[in-house]
This record gives C-alpha cells, sequence and structure tokens, in this order.
C-alpha cells in the first residue's frame, strides 16, 4: 500500500479541471481518473470531491450534460467550458511557478548561501 | 447556434439545479462506485454500506449542493420567514399591537423625513441649485443681519464679467395692480433678465418662460405666471396662454405659465407675474435707478469662498459708486439659497424630526418587551 497525498487548498479544483480536460467524464469517473493518473497515491474524499464539482460548474468552468456511460447508466457527463480552459491554464502556470520556487528554497544546503 | 440556445445555454450555466436533477446524479455515482467496490471484492451488502457512508444519502444531497454553491442563505431566510409568519398568524392580537405600535413610528418618521428632504435637503426645482448663491452684504456692526444688494446696468454688465461666474441673473420686484376688470386686484410682479429660462433650467409647464429676445431693446410685454397665481387668478385655465393681461393699464400677452415647484423668488416673496427686466423703466414711477438684484451661479468646482475673494473687488467699486447701498464696514458673503430657509425653519424641523425618531425607539422598545412579555407568560 502506497503512502496517500493530502491536498492543499484549492489543488482538488484544478486536478478536476484537468481531469475533464482530458475529455468528458461523469463524476465518478473524473475521480477514478484523477486516482489512476496519480498512481493510485491520492486518496480524495467523495464527500468534498462532489461539492468541489458543484462548485466548479456554479462558477461556469465546467458544464454537465446529461448521458449514458459506458454500462448503459444514465450519467452526468462534465465537459470543459471556454473559461474554464482558461482557469486551468492559468491555475497550471501559477502552480508550477510556486512549487518551483518553494523547491528551490527547500533544496539549498546551508554552505551554499 | 442561434440567440436562443445561447441564452439557454448561459441560463442553465448560471441557474441553479433542481432538487431532482442533484439527486439523480449522485444516485448514478453512488451506483457507480458501489459496482466499483463490488469488483474489488466487496460483498454488494458492503458495498452498499460504504458508498452511503463514503458519499451521503441522495435525499438530502440537494442542501449540499446548494450549500456549494452559496445558496443557503436564501434557504435560511426562506425558513426564519416562514417561521415568522407563522408565528404572527398564531396570535393575532399580540401581531396586530407590534405591527400598529412599528408602523407609527417607521410612518411618522418618514413623513417627517420627506418634509425635511423637501425643505432643507431639495427645496429647489431649479438646475444645479446647490451652486446657486445669494451674495449678501455682511455689516460688520451688525453681523447677523444680511442685507441684499442692488445694482445699476453697468454694474451688473461688469460683475457678469467675472470668470467665477457661470450665470448671472438679475431680478427685481414691483407692486403692480391687475385693471381693465371690475375689481383691481394687488399682485407682486418680479423683473427677470432674459437668461432666467436657462439660468433656472426649469421648464414651463405651459407655453414658454422668459427668454433673451424679450429682453432685448426696450422689452416685450409679456408675462409668465406663477403657478398659484393662475389657480387663483384664472382656475387653472390652460386656454389662458396667448391672451392678454392688463397691469397697471398695460397690457401683456401670456406666453406662459411656470410649473407649481417653480416659486421664485423663495424667500423675500414669490412673484405672481414674471415680465422681462427691460420693462421695469417704463412701467415703474418714479423710475428705478438700481434695478438689478443679482442671484449668482458659480462655475463648477468654485467654492463660495473662492468667490467671495474674487468678487470682493468688483462690489469694492460698486460700493464707492453707489454708496448709499453699503453700510459703512462690510464684508460679502456668498450664501446658498438655502441659508435663509435652514436659519427659519432648520431648527424646528430638526427638533420635530428628533421627537418623531423618539417615537420610533419607543416603538422598537415596546416591540420587544411584548417580546419579553410573551416569553415570560405561562404557556
Amino acid at each position: 500500500m502506497t503512502k496517500s497525498v493530502e491536498l492543499p487548498q484549492g489543488a482538488l479544483e484544478m486536478l478536476i479541471l484537468k481531469g475533464v480536460s482530458l475529455g468528458p467524464l461523469h463524476g465518478y469517473g473524473i475521480l477514478l481518473r484523477i486516482q489512476q493518473i496519480s498512481g493510485e497515491r491520492l486518496e480524495i474524499l467523495q464527500g468534498s470531491f462532489y461539492t468541489a464539482i458543484y462548485r466548479l460548474e456554479h462558477r461556469g468552468w465546467i458544464e454537465g450534460e446529461w448521458g449514458e456511460s459506458e454500462n448503459n447508466r444514465r450519467a452526468r457527463f462534465y465537459s470543459l467550458t471556454r473559461s474554464g480552459q482558461r482557469q486551468l491554464k492559468s491555475e497550471t502556470a501559477k502552480w508550477t511557478n510556486m512549487a518551483a520556487v518553494v523547491a528551490s528554497i527547500l533544496d539549498k544546503n546551508s554552505d551554499e548561501l | 447556434m442561434s440567440f436562443l440556445d445561447a441564452m439557454r445555454k448561459l441560463w442553465r450555466r448560471v441557474a441553479p439545479r433542481n432538487h431532482s436533477d442533484v439527486e439523480e446524479e449522485l444516485r448514478s455515482n453512488l451506483e457507480a462506485y458501489q459496482e466499483d467496490l463490488i469488483h474489488r471484492g466487496l460483498t454488494a451488502e458492503e458495498a452498499q454500506r460504504k458508498a452511503r457512508i463514503d458519499l451521503g444519502q441522495p435525499a438530502t444531497q440537494n442542501e449540499t449542493y446548494r450549500a456549494a454553491v452559496g445558496l443557503r442563505i436564501f434557504d435560511e431566510l426562506g425558513g426564519d420567514l416562514r417561521y415568522g409568519l407563522r408565528a404572527l398568524g398564531r396570535n393575532p392580537g399580540f401581531a396586530a399591537v407590534a405591527v400598529l405600535s412599528l408602523a407609527l413610528g417607521i410612518g411618522a418618521t418618514t413623513a417627517m423625513f420627506s418634509l425635511i428632504y423637501a425643505v432643507l435637503l431639495h427645496p429647489f426645482p431649479y438646475a444645479d441649485a446647490d451652486r446657486i448663491m445669494n451674495p449678501a452684504i455682511i455689516d460688520d456692526q451688525h453681523p447677523d443681519e444680511p442685507r441684499w444688494f442692488a445694482m445699476t446696468r453697468p454694474q451688473f454688465e461688469t460683475l457678469r464679467q467675472s470668470p467665477v461666474i457661470q450665470s448671472l441673473l438679475g431680478f427685481a420686484e414691483a407692486n403692480m395692480e391687475i385693471t381693465g376688470g371690475a375689481i383691481p386686484e394687488d399682485v407682486l410682479g418680479t423683473y427677470l433678465t432674459g437668461n432666467a429660462e436657462s439660468f433656472f433650467g426649469v421648464p414651463a409647464l405651459l407655453g414658454r418662460g422668459i427668454e433673451p429676445f424679450d429682453d432685448q431693446g426696450p422689452g416685450q410685454h409679456v408675462a409668465v405666471l406663477n403657478y398659484k397665481f393662475w389657480q387663483r387668478h384664472f382656475a387653472g385655465d390652460p386656454h389662458v396662454v396667448g391672451r392678454t393681461i392688463e397691469l397697471d393699464h398695460v397690457p401683456y400677452t401670456i406666453v406662459g405659465i411656470m410649473p407649481r415647484t417653480f416659486a421664485f423668488n423663495d424667500t423675500t416673496g414669490v412673484g405672481d407675474i414674471y415680465l422681462p427686466r427691460s420693462l421695469l423703466r417704463d412701467t415703474v414711477n418714479p423710475p428705478v435707478t438700481s434695478p438689478y438684484v443679482p442671484w449668482i451661479k458659480l462655475r463648477p468646482h468654485v467654492t463660495p469662498a473662492a468667490a467671495d475673494a474674487a468678487l470682493t473687488s468688483f462690489v469694492s467699486v460698486f460700493a464707492k459708486q453707489t454708496p448709499g447701498h453699503f453700510p459703512e464696514r462690510w464684508h460679502l458673503q456668498l450664501q446658498p439659497i438655502i441659508v435663509p430657509f435652514q436659519q427659519n425653519t432648520g431648527r424646528t424641523l430638526m427638533l420635530l424630526f428628533a421627537g418623531v425618531l423618539l417615537l420610533l425607539i419607543i416603538g422598537c422598545a415596546n416591540c420587544s418587551i411584548l417580546l419579553l412579555a410573551r416569553g415570560r407568560a405561562p404557556a
């Protein structure tokens, strides 16, 4: 069993946007997709996962549409809207930038200063 | 995509989803999760239990949804409202007393405030009324008795050149008599310079106001009526425009009627009939030498203090020319036209307002005491 990672504030939203950007999926499918990409290292609480989806949809970043799932069940499929694409892009840039800065500070040894 | 489709899409994006939609989605996710759990080796019963624990009940999911998108506050507000109405309905006598005491307080306060608004805050219908100033001469020996000053025609023309003044109105008042009828009637005539209509910015109710060409040369024999005078003397007859009225045995054509809100001059005496200024010399005996009492409309962003400083040099020259109009030692003070109102009625109105405010507070206290008393009463 691998160690699970806890997500910082706002990161779940970003991951959902990313998950949806790879192709329309229903709620549980998005969750599975994110977990699969993370190599099952990510434990996502389902309660907060669905409220995050509600928020994203309400802000107009993703858009839900009823359709048929792979095993012929009715499911709500989400896709990224145009403003969602912009949001994902800017969030990704922000995140990589921040991660790089934090990592560069943590990497420093005392003799390098 | 048609416009309608676009609108529908936009609406779907901003409007909250309905109860059954949210519930159905969660149920679908729940089932997908359950199936997944069974694939991983749980029994059907275990899977169902775990799915319910992790995801919650579909029936209550709508609340979660509304909380997530920020609609909870409306739900709670609605609940409170319904509760409040039900409580009122259960106890109509109590409700009536509470509503009555609050209604009295609120009603009185509102009425009083409307009065203060009309009298003190916004009494004038004139355009840019806050920039219209009454130039007062303050006698340094009796500073509490401001005086106005009248000007001759050259003085008026000079003052108009000042860069702080956007528009300068000159007026004069004369007691006149309506003649030609069975009984003569005394009226107050107010002579206005030709820029009156643009200075006040108040369009006539019927016909037109005094215009620049009325005032040119010797002046046209035209008259504009005050609303109250029109009601009193002509019983509000709208066909009076174009007819003739005889004042001091001279006929004038009535060209317009001012609206009810127009009551120039608001402070010293409301004119019944407005006439072009140029006529003044012809009709009054002995002739008036200083027929211009000024009202000044300052340019925007000029403070009264700055205007005082700029205009004092002009008025000093006038004081030398016509020393009879000025006290020995004086200074100029531009007063907003509202000042006389505030001095006359402001204190009384404020006192009354404080009184009705107190009434409102008593009403509120009344209500809370009623609530307390009911809380203590045996059920």
